[in-house]
């Protein structure tokens, strides 16, 4: 059977040309894919491969076309020179081809491998991520709950500024005896009273009294078990001139967890008033003793029915002037009533009696 | 005395070489094609470059034979008009196996299509 040559002519023309042009579409679209993600391990593996089996597509559909053109021109001699070298060329890239081909699986595990790791890392960022959000979040919440802790803080120290800016003085002292907080009255008072060296300075220093050292201190009191004390001390002023009287008025100090941690104590000087009624109680004194005096006089008084004497609680009698001279502020004036004066002294008594009586008479104008 | 030590480089040893070509290139190709199966990879793409694997290892198989047979194939087959052959003369099944040889690019053209799809996929997909 004969069959037509031109059919081989034919597709290795045509068949060389289209290899050629979708051999530099291949080579196009693995550029523009390496170009996606130039640092993938992989795809710079498919692109190289790809350029090897393309160069050996364009060499080979070079050699085809040269080939056929230079044997429809009668120029076989010509091809017959060419034709070794395409086919070296052809050959070299063969082997080319091969080395690729044996490294695909080593380049595609490694490609797998870090794909794995980036994924991992990834993850693990991504988790890192979540998590320091989340701590953020929790510190933000933590920095807000401070704030407003310290807001609170600030607000109960100023309410105690508050409180304890009295007119009284006011001081905590702890169960060392340390006087660790004290308001300005209190400064006022017993100036000095700030640290010493650094170290808190002692209230039995501060404003010593005949309580302290004794059972009746009243921070020992509250010690042993007291909620409150009140007594009435004396202290001296810092001046240690003057000492002033004070109602002391100790109140346990706790913490949150109510341990004892010291006292409060408030001192309301009292000296003032200690000295009114000092004054009120002479007062009383005083008009007590008059009014035993009144008293006296008041009673029941043995008096002679016909002299008129009175006796004493000793026994004696006395003439009246005598008695209510002895027992009261009174004072005696005599004189004469007009019964007497008529009786004892009858001549000058009508004499006396006639110009009274004239100057009764009310004068004619 | 013939110079034993010199090699000679004529005659059939370029064909040779080009033949050991394609034996490396098909066992590069087989050797990718059995690791895609074995990996089972798959995906976009995957389908599309097995099969340029396929053809071009098709392709190297015919086009090897090709070359061989060309060495062996009787040349009174060839009918030749101004030294370029016109016709064929097929009397057997090696004569009609030998002019498929010489229709190669029915091959190698689908593979580089395939190629070409594989990589447009990839690039579309990643």
């Amino acid at each position: 059977m004969t069959v037509s040559w031109m059919p081989v002519i034919l597709v290795d023309i045509i068949g060389s040309i289209l290899t050629f042009i979708i051999a530099v579409f291949c080579v196009r679209a693995s550029w523009r894919r390496l170009n996606q993600k130039t640092d993938d391990i992989f795809r710079q593996y498919i692109f190289l491969l790809t350029l090897s089996i393309v160069c050996f597509a364009i060499s080979r559909s070079f050699g085809h076309l040269v080939k056929q053109i230079l044997l429809l021109n009668e120029m076989t001699h010509w091809w017959n020179h060419i034709s070794p070298f395409s086919g070296a060329v052809n050959s070299a890239i063969f082997i080319i081809i091969f080395a690729f081909g044996i490294y695909f699986h080593r380049v595609q595990k490694v490609h797998t491998e870090i794909e794995e790791y980036r994924e991992g890392l990834e993850s693990l960022v991504k988790d890192r991520t979540a998590q320091l959000k989340e701590t953020n979040f929790a510190l933000h919440n933590e920095i807000y709950e401070r704030s407003k802790i310290e807001n609170e803080l600030r607000q109960a120290n100023i309410t105690l500024e508050n409180v304890l800016d009295s007119s009284n003085p006011i001081c905590i002292t702890n169960i060392d005896y340390e006087i660790i907080r004290a308001n300005k009255a209190y400064m006022d008072y017993w100036p000095g009273t700030g640290a010493k060296n650094g170290q808190p300075i002692k209230c039995y220093e501060s404003r010593p009294g005949p309580n302290c050292h004794t059972d009746n201190c009243p921070l020992r009191q509250i010690v042993n078990g007291k909620d409150k004390v009140s007594i009435e001390s004396q202290k001296f002023s810092s001046t240690k001139t003057e000492a002033s009287t004070f109602i002391l008025t100790a109140r346990s100090f706790k913490n949150a967890d109510g341990k004892l941690l010291g006292v409060v104590t408030s001192f309301q000087n009292i000296t003032k008033r200690i000295k009114a009624e000092n004054a009120k109680a002479e007062l009383i004194d005083e008009l007590q003793k008059a009014l035993d005096r009144v008293h006296l006089l008041g009673g029941l008084l043995p008096i002679c029915a016909s002299c008129k004497k009175i006796r004493d609680d000793r026994g004696y009698w006395n003439q009246i002037e005598t008695y209510i001279r002895d027992h009261s502020e009174a004072e005696f004036s005599h004189g004469i009533c007009p019964d007497c004066a008529q009786e004892l002294y009858p001549e000058f008594y009508e004499k006396v009696a006639k110009v009274v009586e004239d100057r009764k008479k009310p004068k004619k104008s | 005395m013939p110079a034993y030590g010199v090699q000679a480089h004529g005659g059939t040893e370029g064909l040779v070489s080009h033949q050991i070509g394609h034996i490396l290139f098909i066992t590069g190709m087989i050797y990718m094609l059995y690791r895609v199966y074995q990996k089972h990879i798959s995906g976009p793409g995957w389908f599309e470059f097995k099969g340029f694997l396929w053809f071009i290892i098709l392709w190297n198989i015919l086009t090897f034979s090709g070359h061989w047979m060309r060495e062996i194939v009787d040349a009174e087959r060839f009918i030749k008009n101004n030294a370029q052959v016109s016709a064929f003369i097929i009397t057997d099944s090696f004569d009609a196996f030998f002019y498929l040889t010489r229709l190669d690019h029915l091959l190698l053209v689908p593979s580089f299509i395939f190629l070409h799809l594989a990589l447009k996929k990839w690039s579309g997909t990643e």
